[in-house]
């Protein structure tokens, strides 16, 4: 095997253990809400009020780290994050205060997440191979971080149930610390993106790609996808309660879409490779609006509850490898981490919205119905965005220099 | 090469189909832990 093949392959195991770890832990950290509340006498606002401050530094940090990435190579990047993630999990699970929760599992967690997750990874899974198979590259990264979702939350769960909260996090740390040395598989050779218009000031880039409208039109397609992925997620479980079905349907749910994610996201980016991306979004996005239409519509049973979460589960993070495929279409791989990290933050602000909306409708009109609604338009909206999209290799002009 | 090849497709799906299998025996014993604390895949 060439050097190259062998480190495009070792490239894309590393990420994608590195993906399934990052996620599948930071996944599961509701778990330690109840828990953390009750031995310290914390409201449960304090946690929430940690991750939402993890969530946001994600976000907020995702466009820069993913500029360092883009510059200084994967391998860097996933060293410093997850030194930072492992340290967080340390940290937190010797909090006792306030204050201590945030640091942690809000500021470090949260600078952890961007150098670990999708915007960083997948990007440099992208960089290492042929334009023809990037996609589908991309894909199997991706369902391998839906894969670590999946199945840290119930690993999780049991070690909590064995060791308690704070030994749990403990193991989780020292899961995370195994990306340092990991990080040495990530062999980028940034060579071969080293052009002309890689001299360029990063100001200059973000100012020419913001005059593309193509650019916005996906970042808030994707904004969209957040909205719907958290506000489902979030608040699914009490839905199905308010409509009588068991508690148990509710975990059943989360299950089966987190299953069926995998496959998703798999199939996703095996598409991507075949079809123009921007309109398989669109078609991904106009399927979520009836898959939600149906299951909102129509009456409510088991049987429909578990044909809606695995539509949705095939529906989930299958937009994450098509929309951070098509900007490295659009805008080729020079910038991948960063671009994609901007969109990202968009997903963010969307997931705020909907985990937010979620409960504010329901606490103003006692019901889920108009943000049932309103994913139903969004999705439409979605979909009409995503439509006009081109995949043309957009040039950077070298004179805005 | 080729049977080679075989065993190590064979051995990973073996491997993917039981870490599933595991995790959807873990989800269904998380029941209402899971539900209460508001979790999601997302």
């Amino acid at each position: 095997m060439r050097t190259t093949a062998r480190n495009a392959l070792l490239l894309m195991i590393g990420s994608s253990i590195v993906l399934a770890l990052s996620l599948g832990i930071r996944h599961a950290f509701g778990l330690f809400l109840q828990p953390m509340s009750i031995e310290f006498g914390w409201g449960r606002e304090v946690f929430a009020f940690a991750i939402a401050i993890q969530n946001l530094i994600w976000g907020l940090l995702q466009p820069f780290v993913g500029a360092f990435a883009d510059r200084y190579g994967v391998k860097r990047t996933v060293f410093i994050s997850a030194i930072a993630y492992a340290l967080g999990l340390l940290l937190m699970a010797f909090a006792s205060t306030p204050s201590a929760l945030v640091l942690s599992a809000g500021l470090l967690i949260g600078f952890g997440l961007s150098g670990t997750s999708f915007a960083v990874l997948l990007s440099a899974v992208g960089r290492s191979v042929v334009a023809e198979k990037r996609s589908m590259a991309m894909g199997i990264a991706s369902a391998a971080g839906s894969l670590g979702q999946f199945v840290m939350l119930p690993g999780t769960l049991g070690l909590l149930e064995w060791l308690g909260w704070s030994s749990a996090l403990l193991v989780c740390a020292a899961l995370i610390v195994l990306l340092i040395p990991l990080s040495r598989m990530l062999h980028e050779d940034l060579s071969s993106t080293q052009t002309e218009e890689s001299k360029l000031p990063l100001l200059s880039v973000l100012r020419q790609v913001a005059g593309h409208t193509d650019f916005w039109l996906l970042s808030l397609g994707f904004l969209v996808c957040g909205f719907q992925v958290v506000f489902i997620g979030i608040h699914i479980p009490a839905y199905l309660l308010d409509q009588h079905l068991p508690a148990q349907a509710g975990t059943t749910v989360l299950a089966l879409v987190g299953l069926f994610n995998i496959a998703g996201t798999w199939c996703a980016g095996w598409l991507g490779g075949r079809y123009a991306k921007p309109q398989l979004l669109a078609a991904l996005y106009l399927l979520r609006a009836v898959v939600i239409a149906l299951f909102f519509y129509m009456p409510i049973s088991l049987f429909s509850a578990y044909a809606f979460a695995i539509a949705m589960g095939l529906l989930w993070l299958s937009t994450v490898p098509l929309t951070n495929g098509t900007i490295a279409s659009m805008f080729g791989v020079r910038y991948l981490s960063m671009l994609a990290g901007v969109v990202f933050l968009f997903h963010q602000i969307g997931s705020f919205l909907g985990g937010w909306l979620g409960g504010l409708a329901y606490d103003q009109t006692g019901s889920y119905a108009l943000v049932w609604q309103l994913s139903i338009v969004l999705s439409v909206i979605a979909a009409l965005l995503n439509l006009p999209i081109r995949e043309r290799l957009v040039t950077f002009s070298i004179r805005e220099k | 090469m080729q049977r080679k090849r075989l065993y190590i497709i064979i051995t990973s799906s073996m491997l993917l189909i039981g870490l599933l299998a595991a995790a959807w025996w873990g989800w269904s014993q998380a029941g209402l832990a899971v539900l209460q604390l508001g979790v999601g895949i997302c």
